[in-house]
Parts: C-alpha cells; sequence; structure tokens
C-alpha cells in the first residue's frame, strides 16, 4: 500500500506507436487446389466471387484468405450484353472503383487509372481481377514496399507441365516514398513487375490498396492462353500449335466465361503472393521516478518486527531500505486505475535512484 | 447528413456472463481438449501444429509445411512457408513476450526480432513426492501457492497449506494447472468434476459439490465408494486455475501402471497421469476427464439511435436527384466547384396503377447508421441486413448493440 504520492510532470508520460509485422505468404499450392474438389475454394450460387480459405471451409480449422472476382467497366470494349454474366461483370468494377477510387465531379464513378495520376488522364484499367484479403491476414494494414505476387502471364491446361510460362513478380517495389493518397480508401501503391519497370517507361500492372487489403491486377497483364484447366472453353481458332487444348487468349474469357470461372483462372496463374502486415500498437509509456529520497521506506506491516526495520538487521546506523514490488498508477483523485507488477523486488535505498518504465498498451 | 446527439436514456451499458464449457480427457499420455483429435491435411500430419489437447492463440499456419521454411530474417534469404511475426527494434524497446530480456538488449535499434507461430496452451500435471518441500525446500509451484491457499481457508479448511489435515509442503499430492485462456476470469463453481475410469469403466469421480473448492468423492465403484465416498480428494483454486489433489485412499482393486516402474492400485493421485507430465508407463487401461466451466464477461454498449418524425427525409445519395438532369450550373473551375441549387429529386414513390405516377413524397431507404465521437469522427458503423424505407410520418428506433 502506497503512504507516498508522486504527481507525473509532463515529461514524465510518452505516448508512443509500435509497428508489429506478420510475414505472410500464400504459396500457389494454397490457392490452387490443393485438397479434393477445391475443398478450399467456396463458390456461391450468385457466382460473384469465390472465397479461399487455408483448409477446406467445411472444417472449424479453416481460415478465410482471400477473395477473387473480376470485372469490366461499362466502358470497356469487351463490355456487350450478350457477354456471360455481363452485368455482374459490370457491377463488381463499378463497386470495386467506386469505394477505390470513389466519383468524379460529375458524380461517375471513377475508373482505376493505370498510374495513379488520375488528373494526367492517361490510360484506364478496364478489366481487372480483384483480390480481396482477409483482415486476418492484412490486419490493420498491408507494409508498403513488402507486396509479392508472382503470376504467370499465360497458362493453359493443367495437363502440360509447360502451360504455365511467363512468370513474374507483380510488386509496389519503392512503394514505401512513392504511394499514392488520391483514394478515399487510403493509400495505395503502383504494381510493376520490376522495379525498374517504372524509370524503364513500362506500364504498371495494377494497384494495391494498403488499407482496403485489396489487389487490383489489370487483365492485360495475362498476355497467352489464360483459364483454369477445363472450365473455360478451349481455343477455336483452329491453330494446330494449340492442338484443341489450349485456353482462350484473356479477352476471350472475359467475355465468355462467368466470374467464378475467371477466377478459377486466376488461381491457376498464382504462383506464390507475400507480404508484411502491420498491427498499429499504441502505448504510453510512465516514467515512474523513485529519487534519492524516495520510497526507502514501507507502510506494509512485515516491514517492522518489534518496532525495529526488518532488514536493517538490528543496525541502527543502516542506512533505510526498501524493495519495490508493485507501482500504482493513480487518477487525480487517488482513485487506484491500474497497478504494474515487477517480475523481481527491486532494493530501494536513499545511495540509489530508479526510474520505472510502465507501459499501457491499448 | 444529419446527427443526431444521443440522450441519457439512449445508451446502455451491459456485462454478460457466459459460462463455456471444457473438457479435458487423458488417455494413454494424450489429452484431447473437447473430444478433438489432431486433424490431417494435404501436406502435415497435424493442421494446427499443436498437439492434441492444446489450443493455438492465433490459428495461423493451418495445414502448412514448416520444412519448407528456409527464410533467415538476417539476411533476408529462404523461402517463406509459414505465418511469422516480426518487430523491429526501436526507442518503444516493444518486443515479444517470448524474448528474453538479454537477447533483446543483444539486439542493435533497428534490428529485426521475429517471433513464432503457434503459440499453445494446454493443462499440465506435476506430481509431488512424499517430503517433496524437504528435499526441494524452494521452486516448486506448489510451495509458490501457499499464501493463496492459506487465504480459501475461509471457505474450507482443506485449503491450509499446513493442518492437521496434512501438511501440503510435505504431503504426496497431484497440481494439475489450468491455463486462463481456457477458464476466461476463472472457473465457475460447482462445476468441477474429475471422472476416473479403468478399461472404459467409472472408477470413481468426485465433484464440487458444495461450491467451496472441495473436491468430494460423489460416485464410483463398490470398492471405491467404500474407500473414501464423501471424502475429499482435493481442492480447487478457482480464480487461479489449480487443481490440488491429495486423496490418496485406493480407488482401484488391482493394481496398474501410473508412471511409475511398479503398478500401484490407483488413487486420486494419479489422476490424469499422462498430461503433459512426461509419465511413463501408463497402464493403457487408465483414463480421466476432467470437466468444468469457465467465466466469460462480455461487456455490451446498446445504443438506440432514433429516425424522428420529419427527419432524415433527405439523401446526398447521387441517385437521390433525378438522373440525367439538364442542370442550368454544374461545372468546376480553379475558382471553385458551382453546382444547382435547384436539382428536382427523384421520386420513388410507387404507385398503385399502371401507367400512373405517384404524388411525390419525401422518402428515404435507411442502410447504415454512423456513430460519431465529439468531435465528429467516425468511429463506427452499423450496416442494416436490408434498405429501411423512411418516410416524413414514420419514426424508427434502431437497437445497436456493440462488444467490447
Amino acid at each position: 500500500m502506497a503512504n507516498t504520492f508522486k504527481t507525473f510532470l509532463n515529461s514524465d508520460i510518452a505516448n508512443v506507436r509500435t509497428l508489429l509485422h506478420e510475414a505472410i505468404p500464400i504459396t500457389g499450392t494454397i490457392v490452387s487446389g490443393t485438397y479434393t474438389g477445391d475443398g478450399n475454394v467456396k463458390t456461391f450460387a450468385h457466382g460473384m466471387f469465390e472465397a479461399i480459405y487455408d483448409y477446406p471451409y467445411l472444417s472449424s480449422s479453416a481460415n478465410h484468405i482471400v477473395d477473387i472476382t473480376a470485372g469490366y467497366s461499362a466502358n470497356s470494349e469487351l463490355s456487350a450484353a450478350s457477354n456471360a454474366q455481363n452485368a455482374k461483370k459490370i457491377n463488381i468494377y463499378n463497386q470495386h472503383a467506386q469505394v477505390l477510387y470513389g466519383y468524379d465531379v460529375t458524380g461517375s464513378i471513377q475508373e482505376f487509372d493505370q498510374d495513379g495520376d488520375i488528373n494526367a488522364g492517361g490510360t484506364k484499367m478496364r478489366e481487372c481481377f480483384f483480390v480481396n484479403f482477409s483482415r486476418l491476414l492484412t490486419k490493420d494494414e498491408i507494409k508498403k514496399d513488402s507486396f509479392r505476387l508472382a503470376l504467370f502471364a499465360t497458362s493453359s491446361d493443367i495437363s502440360s507441365s509447360a502451360a504455365r510460362t511467363h512468370l513474374a513478380t507483380l510488386g509496389d517495389y519503392g512503394a514505401t516514398t512513392s504511394y499514392k493518397v488520391n483514394s478515399p480508401a487510403g493509400e495505395y501503391g503502383i504494381l510493376y513487375t520490376a522495379s525498374t519497370d517504372s524509370a524503364n517507361g513500362l506500364s504498371p500492372q495494377g494497384h494495391v490498396y494498403y488499407q482496403a487489403g485489396i489487389a487490383v491486377i489489370t487483365a492485360s497483364y495475362f498476355t497467352g492462353a489464360f483459364g483454369a484447366p477445363g472450365s473455360p472453353a478451349t481455343d477455336t481458332s483452329g491453330d494446330p500449335a494449340y492442338n484443341g487444348l489450349i485456353s482462350k487468349q484473356i479477352d476471350g474469357q472475359l467475355t465468355g466465361s462467368t466470374i467464378t470461372q475467371l477466377a478459377d483462372g486466376f488461381r491457376y496463374t498464382w504462383h506464390n503472393l507475400d507480404f508484411n502486415n502491420t498491427t498499429e500498437l499504441n502505448s504510453t509509456i510512465y516514467f515512474c521516478r523513485a529519487n534519492t529520497q524516495d520510497y526507502n521506506y514501507s507502510a506494509n506491516p512485515t516491514y517492522l518486527t518489534a518496532s525495529k526495520i526488518r532488514v536493517k538487521n538490528n543496525n541502527p546506523k543502516a542506512e533505510p531500505v526498501s524493495y519495490i514490488t508493485t507501482v500504482g498508477l493513480y487518477s487525480a483523485d487517488n482513485e487506484l486505475l491500474a497497478v504494474a507488477k515487477l517480475s523481481e523486488p527491486l532494493k530501494k535505498s536513499p545511495s540509489n535512484e530508479l526510474t520505472l518504465r510502465v507501459r499501457l498498451d491499448y | 447528413m444529419a446527427f443526431f446527439r444521443f440522450g441519457p436514456k439512449d445508451v446502455l451499458r451491459n456485462r454478460i456472463k457466459a459460462y463455456p464449457k471444457n473438457t479435458f480427457f487423458v488417455y494413454d499420455g494424450n489429452v484431447y481438449y473437447n473430444n478433438r483429435n489432431n486433424i490431417s491435411g494435404a501436406h502435415v500430419n497435424n493442421v494446427g501444429h499443436v498437439p492434441s489437447g492444446f489450443v493455438s492463440l492465433y490459428e495461423m499456419n493451418v495445414d502448412r509445411d514448416f520444412s519448407k521454411h528456409t527464410y533467415d530474417p538476417d539476411t533476408n534469404v529462404g523461402v517463406k512457408a509459414k505465418i511469422f511475426p516480426f518487430i523491429t527494434k526501436d526507442s518503444s524497446l516493444n518486443s515479444f513476450g517470448t524474448t528474453s530480456t538479454n537477447s533483446f538488449n543483444q539486439f542493435q535499434y533497428g534490428d529485426v526480432i521475429t517471433g513464432s507461430y503457434p503459440l499453445s496452451s494446454s493443462i499440465i500435471r506435476e506430481i509431488y513426492d512424499i517430503n517433496h518441500g524437504a528435499t526441494s525446500p524452494t521452486g516448486s509451484h506448489i510451495l509458490a501457492l501457499k499464501n493463496t491457499l492459506n487465504d480459501y481457508t475461509i471457505n474450507s479448511p482443506h485449503y491450509a497449506f499446513s493442518s492437521s489435515m496434512g501438511d501440503k509442503r510435505l504431503q504426496e499430492l497431484t497440481l494439475i494447472s489450468i491455463p486462463s485462456i481456457f477458464y476466461g476470469s476463472s472457473m465457475k463453481k460447482n462445476s468441477v468434476k474429475l471422472n476416473f475410469y479403468i478399461s472404459g469403466t467409472l472408477v470413481a469421480s468426485c465433484e464440487d459439490t458444495n461450491r467451496n473448492g472441495e473436491l468430494i468423492q460423489t460416485s464410483g465403484s463398490a470398492y471405491a465408494q467404500l474407500n473414501g465416498t464423501g471424502s475429499v480428494a482435493g481442492v480447487v483454486l478457482y480464480n487461479e486455475g489449480f487443481i490440488v489433489l491429495t486423496g490418496s485412499w485406493n480407488l482401484t482393486e488391482a493394481t496398474h501402471q501410473f508412471g511409475d516402474a511398479s503398478a500401484t492400485q490407483g488413487t486420486w493421485l494419479d489422476f490424469a497421469v499422462g498430461a503433459n507430465d512426461g509419465a511413463t508407463p501408463i497402464s493403457p487401461s487408465a483414463s480421466f476427464s476432467l470437466d468444468f466451466k469457465g467465466t466469460n464477461y462480455i461487456n455490451t454498449i446498446t445504443m438506440l439511435a432514433d429516425a424522428p418524425i420529419g427527419d432524415l427525409n433527405f439523401s446526398p445519395n447521387p441517385t437521390f436527384a433525378t438522373y440525367q438532369q439538364t442542370a442550368s450550373i454544374n461545372y468546376t473551375s480553379s475558382a471553385g466547384y458551382f453546382q444547382d441549387e435547384k436539382v428536382p429529386l427523384k421520386n420513388t414513390i410507387s404507385s398503385s396503377f399502371y401507367d400512373d405516377n405517384a404524388k411525390f413524397k419525401r422518402q428515404t431507404f435507411i442502410s447504415k447508421i454512423g456513430i460519431y465521437d465529439e468531435n465528429k469522427n467516425l468511429i463506427a458503423v452499423a450496416n442494416l441486413s436490408k434498405p429501411i424505407k423512411k418516410l416524413e410520418d414514420i419514426d424508427y428506433t434502431f437497437k445497436l448493440k456493440l462488444d467490447i
């Protein structure tokens, strides 16, 4: 029980923020059909996205990790009423665009700008894949310049070992200093295939929205055949090199395949993903200073024996000494608010001074 | 967007008290928590990476092959095959609880300190032989509980560390430690039950029927009941998560192996043998169950948000205005943004008649409610399962509940 109260000065209290990170690898084996019947891939009757789990989703052990969907703008050259799920693909695009990119001054939904510079105009990403990561994985936000998504630009039949080619790693290279802030959903980085792409004038391949935990990949990244084995329609170009086994090009898939089939195709191109998440830990640190003349005595009943200070060993000339075990934090009206326990008692006497650093996380 | 201030009777604070049930089953050196066995996956035999009977704190890294993880954070080289936490040492001096002070001090500022998942927890059984306190006078867990046990003698004299009923410093006893992740704030009184089985047949049970922490033998075989019915086999520390077993009367006529080289008759001291105690050999016919309820407090805030008559009849949503109207003024320039002050609203009232336009009424559809602090910072959003039609002459009260 304290019998001496000391008042904190402004210099005794510090507010700090610590960033805790987790490294999150999501290998292609997780998303590309490891389990029988794609048991970790959940499709829905509405057919607007696929949900990927790290284990068959009927198990309570499974964690949801990512949703994959695709869509295009109503202004896309591919948009046509005869397309499979045309309205849904437009709705998916609009939903993401209005949340991640907002509206222009006319009240119209802004399309994704390839280089993120809206005012300068430039190329729009009108056909996109959307990868929505679970909050379990992204926590408060994705760490800038840590997002690396290795995708095959060409993929076709799984029975052919050489079917997936042109592997590149999309990343927000250098985003620590070059991220964009013109999104209503927070900050986002531009995805390139290499750190030198920007300097070399090569086109960005998408965006990663750090706080929202969403990656937007332009469909134009896929340069060759596209599609998961079996599900999308095979090529009908008559090219004997394909022998009827290879899937359509991405444009054909965007118009002729359902969103679920497109998501299947995207999963098939997924080689590896690696990013770091961030959790903000806000703390207040109270520096509790025990100066030379402070806290050298205890009100504990066991401190005295036969009216003598027990720890002085019957030596009246010995300096007073106490052992600090607990620090109590009190409000202005002396109500006990919090208690900090030391791992071991600290010896306090007039010959020493202590500063106890009490950290309160919230 | 309209703001309304909560009245003094609009915000209610409650606390829900929940009692989650826990069951540990101990058999042949294995512990099973809530009857869950290991689950095999496509990459590993145990997808949770914790033995049965353990819980994993974050339950990350499900079915990941750790043997493929070769990443070295010091060199930033290798393959990342599992999720792991890391933190950069800075002036806040934050680190992981599993990093010792000595290790932490050896890191330079800017160094990356890594942790590891899973973080797991389970019950642990410790056996204390006779005269244990004399041979090892310091450092044992049971000696550390002396003051705590004595504090509860007001509930039962059986808690006393040393009394005419026995001296826990010297007598043979078994200590079962239950981490708080399983019980929350405390174990519920009158919920603790220990069952002792031989070959699947119940030999003896003891329960805290008096709610005072005494574990009293309540049922069992005729032999066990003859020796110990109504006797106190031990005590429970509800708030601290410990069970101290001292009952040394025989429960089985036949002898079995309970962690000792020689077979002995079973007693309550042998309860839960094999529960992470490293005891061998254990008779495969012996099994044990430990049932109890925890106590969880869930604080909730209930907020009653009113949508009064005559309010909330306008929306700034662009679709609230008539589509493709011709505005006389609607442009932007370096001087500012100008919008027509008179924009015709879309009449969303449907008519019951064919090819008829119903008379205009102010009508909105409430789809979400935002909660703001006193500085008008949005701190929470409640989405409705479906939009609620709001007319001028209708009022609503939305009940929002937030677990904190």
